[in-house]
């Protein structure tokens, strides 16, 4: 266990004045080390704040101090975000957990950072409204984690991701001071779009303590479709064609066979034995339109090869479909040990290259390799499953997420779509970013935080 | 196309990967939000302990294991199929044995050498509160729940039934039954809530049925193997598995949703004994919750004939519990809905996403917590009149009756058969 901590006694009891709970035992430290990548970095105490004021003498006293302070939501991160790979303090927001109003007039909610998303979903649906950002955590992950890496989800082809429903923040900076950005309205365009900057920026410039978020009617009916089709290729080049048809779906998920494998065998209406891929198409609106627009899809999937079109009979069908869904991230491991995840995002008409992209590296390295993922608007979960320990697989693994991003980045693709850099993807910023806009960014970084004391060690890569 | 990719010859499943998934469903980490609460923190924690003895012999770890109600409700989310709740209970195992906290209880070291089984009954000279010790057979897990130390923060005891049930009943057979039954009641329902093997035994009547009620049944012993006393567990499994196998039952009932999800676990306490784990599973494929069988033979016209007064506007506000030991695990149920709905009389509100809290032991060790979990079941409950609670479950109708004198609320708290004869 690490015992130079950075935090020494009177550290701590000043932290205790402030929070009123410090834990700093062996169990404690342990519990808190990982996110979901797995990775283990152990902080040197934890504190749970309950208001911004706290928040505010944290970090005026880590700026004095000098100690690192790492955010951490539900820590359901995939690339490490929420890690304290330099120890120091981790603040964890989940006790700020208050939705402290929702403006039926207005359609704006104000939530603190620790809500959790799926209870957030469920409370703005009880009143009629939608909050579509849903990544597949969202059972779990905190809306102020959501902002932070400005996650997307199935949803993201025909509503966006986070940021485009977070209309202000209030967060605060190394020091203590408390910022207050953005706007309760549809528009603002007074100065830079801090609120903007803010989202995605992985814990690394401020704390955010409260977020004004945009919110939609609920949509009146929602039916969902699952389609299988006997290549990977012909599911892949039905996404763009379904868009070029004027047919935009709340949702279009990609599945390859690896994927599919992962589901659990009560599938509704099962998995035909010569599928190698599947789609799950989800249109929502008015009634009548949504009924069209299925028909439309159907006919349009039958025409292009599809092997089997069944539609959602019920609610209940389609939430167990979701649920199939939502379990094949983790659900990968029964191939190996260890994965790799990357969230690539490719332009939806190159789905089928990439596609067929991943079947050439597989052939050709032998690694277990699966492709899901938002397909509706170009983002794919390619991920490689390993087990390190071979020194072998790993080599090849390293080598083909190598070619994986090379040619993401050929395609007009970009590195990350929803998860972030974390520290997991930061040996490869270089690729998509040059000096210039890398040079940028940390000068933004150090008017921030001019100590390097918030979050460090993330995004960019170490020198 | 999937069964190559299915049937591989290693699957790594079955190691947590820290995702994060229990945390939405587990009701204590719900209310104290500290990761060494929920599975994948005592997973994080049990595997370090593996390797730092001293760790795994301290009490805080100790203390940490057993904050878990062991609901399986982690295990059921897990994408990964880790089993959870069962690595815990092992852990508790563990620490039982290190700490010789349990020796074999008097009684059982008796019937271990086959004594007579009235002698089992007999109280011994027992440290347990007063009462419960004169009428609680010192095998009963109950024990484990009541002890002395622990009444004062307990707003409700239970009454103790003069007579217990297995003692009053006697038995008429039918002469040639066409199938096989036999209660197996529980110590909820043979000590304190007597009222509703008396229900279950009078609702078979009118089918004709007469169950058998062995008097030499003991324990399930859920208490002591929650509690990772394995010794006692496996004393009390062989007990009801000899005598209830003896029967050659083609149904066992249940009526306690805790002790029905334990039978099921009785097979896995002699993975080393081939006989009593073939025996065990025998029983667990015939266990049945008297919900359940209720509604397999009972027709509509059956239930309203049960009800005097059934019809008319809704005067009674009924919440139906629905158990953990029947929304997750082996022992997974429907809400029984088809039993209600003849009866236009009561309000029905069904509730089966959340947990009450009891765990048993649990709460017990850890009573705030209990309680805290609790309060947040209750505040579905709010600003609705409601007269009954319903709840199939020994642990969950003991917590609702502490619940509602806690919230000064006159609430008739009972198993669903109570409330349907
Ligand atoms: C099975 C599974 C499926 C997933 N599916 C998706 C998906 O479909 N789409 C998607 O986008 N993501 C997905 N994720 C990734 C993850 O859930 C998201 O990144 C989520 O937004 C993280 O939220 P969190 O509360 O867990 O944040 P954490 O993991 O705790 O933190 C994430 C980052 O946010 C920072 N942070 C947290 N709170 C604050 C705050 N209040 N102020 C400032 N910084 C903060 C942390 O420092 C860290 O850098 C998935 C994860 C898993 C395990």
């Amino acid at each position: 266990m690490n015992q130079h901590s950075s935090l020494n006694r009177t550290i701590i009891q000043k932290l205790k004045t402030i929070t009123g709970k410090v834990l700093v035992s062996d169990a404690d430290r342990i519990s808190y080390a990982y996110d979901a990548t797995n990775l283990h970095y152990l902080p040197d105490a934890i504190v749970f704040p309950e208001n911004q004021e706290q928040v505010s003498n944290i970090l005026s006293l880590a700026q004095e101090a000098e100690f690192p302070v790492v955010p951490r939501g539900a820590g359901s991160g995939l690339t490490g975000g929420s890690l304290p790979v330099k120890g120091g303090l981790l603040v964890v927001l989940t006790r700020m957990n208050r939705i402290i109003s929702i403006d039926m007039d207005n359609l704006v909610a104000d939530v603190e950072p620790g809500v959790v998303t799926g209870i957030f979903h469920k409370r703005v649906q009880s009143m009629g409204l939608f909050y579509p950002p849903d990544p597949s955590s969202s059972a779990y992950s905190t809306l102020g984690g959501n902002v932070a890496e400005c996650a997307g989800g199935p949803s993201a082809v025909k509503y966006g991701v986070t940021r485009d429903y977070v209309l202000g923040l209030t967060f605060v900076i190394p020091g203590g001071d408390i910022v207050q950005t953005g706007v309760r309205t549809a528009k603002g365009v007074v100065g830079y779009d801090l609120t903007r900057l803010l989202t995605g920026s992985e814990g690394t410039l401020g704390i955010i303590t409260q977020m004004t978020l945009r919110l939609l009617p609920h949509p009146k009916c929602v039916q969902t479709l699952v389609v299988f089709y006997a290549s990977m290729h012909k599911a892949a080049e039905n996404v763009s064609k379904i868009i070029r048809k004027g047919l935009i779906p709340k949702t279009i998920e990609y599945l390859d066979h690896a994927a599919m494998a992962c589901m659990p065998l009560d599938f509704p209406g099962g998995i035909p034995d010569e599928a190698k891929s599947m789609l799950i198409i989800e249109m929502d609106g008015a009634p009548g339109q949504v009924h069209t627009d299925i028909q439309d899809v159907i006919a349009l999937v039958t025409e292009s090869q599809a092997i089997s079109v069944t539609k959602a009979e019920n609610s209940l069908q389609a939430q167990s479909i979701w649920q199939a869904r939502k379990a094949i991230s983790p659900a990968l491991y029964r191939y190996a040990p260890d994965k790799i995840n990357e969230d690539i995002v490719v332009p939806r008409s190159l789905i089928p290259d990439f596609v067929d992209k991943v079947d050439e590296l597989r052939h050709a390295t032998g690694l277990t390799m699966v492709t899901f993922g938002h397909a509706g608007d170009g983002n794919i979960h390619f991920t490689v499953m390993l087990d390190k320990n071979d020194p072998v697989a790993k080599k090849k693994a390293d080598t083909v997420i190598e070619s994986i991003f090379d040619y993401t980045l050929a395609l007009g693709g970009t590195l990350s779509g929803e998860h972030g850099i974390g520290i997991t993807k930061s040996g490869y910023l270089y690729k998509e970013l040059n000096p210039g806009e890398q040079y940028l960014m940390k000068q933004i970084k150090k008017a921030f935080d001019p100590k390097g004391i918030l979050n460090p060690g993330k995004i960019f890569p170490e020198p | 196309m999937t069964k190559e990719l299915t049937i591989l010859s290693k699957n790594y499943s079955g190691t947590c990967i820290r995702c994060g998934a229990c945390m939405s469903v587990c009701p204590v980490y719900q209310v104290s939000l500290e990761e060494t609460d929920v599975a994948r923190g005592k997973m994080a924690l049990i595997e370090w302990s593996q390797s730092h003895p001293e760790f795994s012999q301290s009490s805080r770890f100790r203390q940490l294991i057993s904050r878990c109600l062991l609901c399986g409700a982690c295990a059921q989310s897990c994408p990964n199929q880790v089993a959870t709740h069962a690595c815990i209970q092992q852990m508790r195992q563990g620490l039982s044995k290190s700490h010789k906290e349990k020796i074999m209880l008097s009684s059982l070291k008796t019937l271990s050498k086959k004594s007579s089984s009235s002698q089992f009954f007999r109280t011994s000279g027992s440290i347990f509160q007063r009462l419960m010790s004169k009428k609680l057979p010192e095998t009963s897990g109950m024990h484990l729940r009541f002890p002395i130390a622990s009444i004062s923060h307990r707003q409700f005891l239970p009454k103790i039934s003069v007579k217990s049930f297995t003692e009053a009943y006697s038995i008429q057979h039918q002469e040639q039954p066409s199938k096989r039954i036999v209660y197996f009641t529980g110590c909820g329902a043979n000590y304190f809530f007597v009222e509703t093997a008396a229900a279950l035994v009078k609702l078979l009547e009118r089918k004709n049925i007469h169950p058998f009620v062995p008097k030499d049944q003991v324990c399930c012993g859920l208490p002591f193997f929650a509690s990772g006393d394995q010794t006692n567990a496996i004393a009390l499994a062989r007990q009801n598995i000899d005598i209830i196998d003896q029967l050659s039952p083609d149904i066992v009932l249940t009526t306690c949703a805790s002790c029905g999800a334990h039978i099921h676990q009785w097979a896995d306490l002699f993975k080393d004994d081939p006989e009593y784990h073939c025996r065990a599973q025998k029983i667990a494929r015939c266990q049945k919750d008297a919900m359940m069988f209720l509604l397999e033979s009972f027709d509509r016209n059956d239930l309203i004939a049960l009800k005097k007064s059934c019809e008319g506007p809704p005067k009674e506000n009924v919440w139906y519990h629905h158990p953990c030991h029947q929304r997750f695990g082996k022992t997974q149920l429907p809400l029984p809905k088809k039993l209600f709905t003849p009866f236009s009389h009561a309000n029905i509100h069904y509730s089966d996403s959340q947990c009450c809290g009891n765990g048993g032991k649990f709460q017990l060790s850890h009573f705030d917590l209990s309680m805290k979990i609790f309060d947040q079941r209750m505040e579905a409950f709010s600003n609705q009149k409601i007269t009954h609670v319903l709840t199939p479950c020994t642990g969950c109708q003991l917590q609702f009756a502490e619940g509602m004198l806690r919230y000064d609320m006159d609430v008739t708290v009972e198993h669903p058969l109570c409330w349907l004869f």
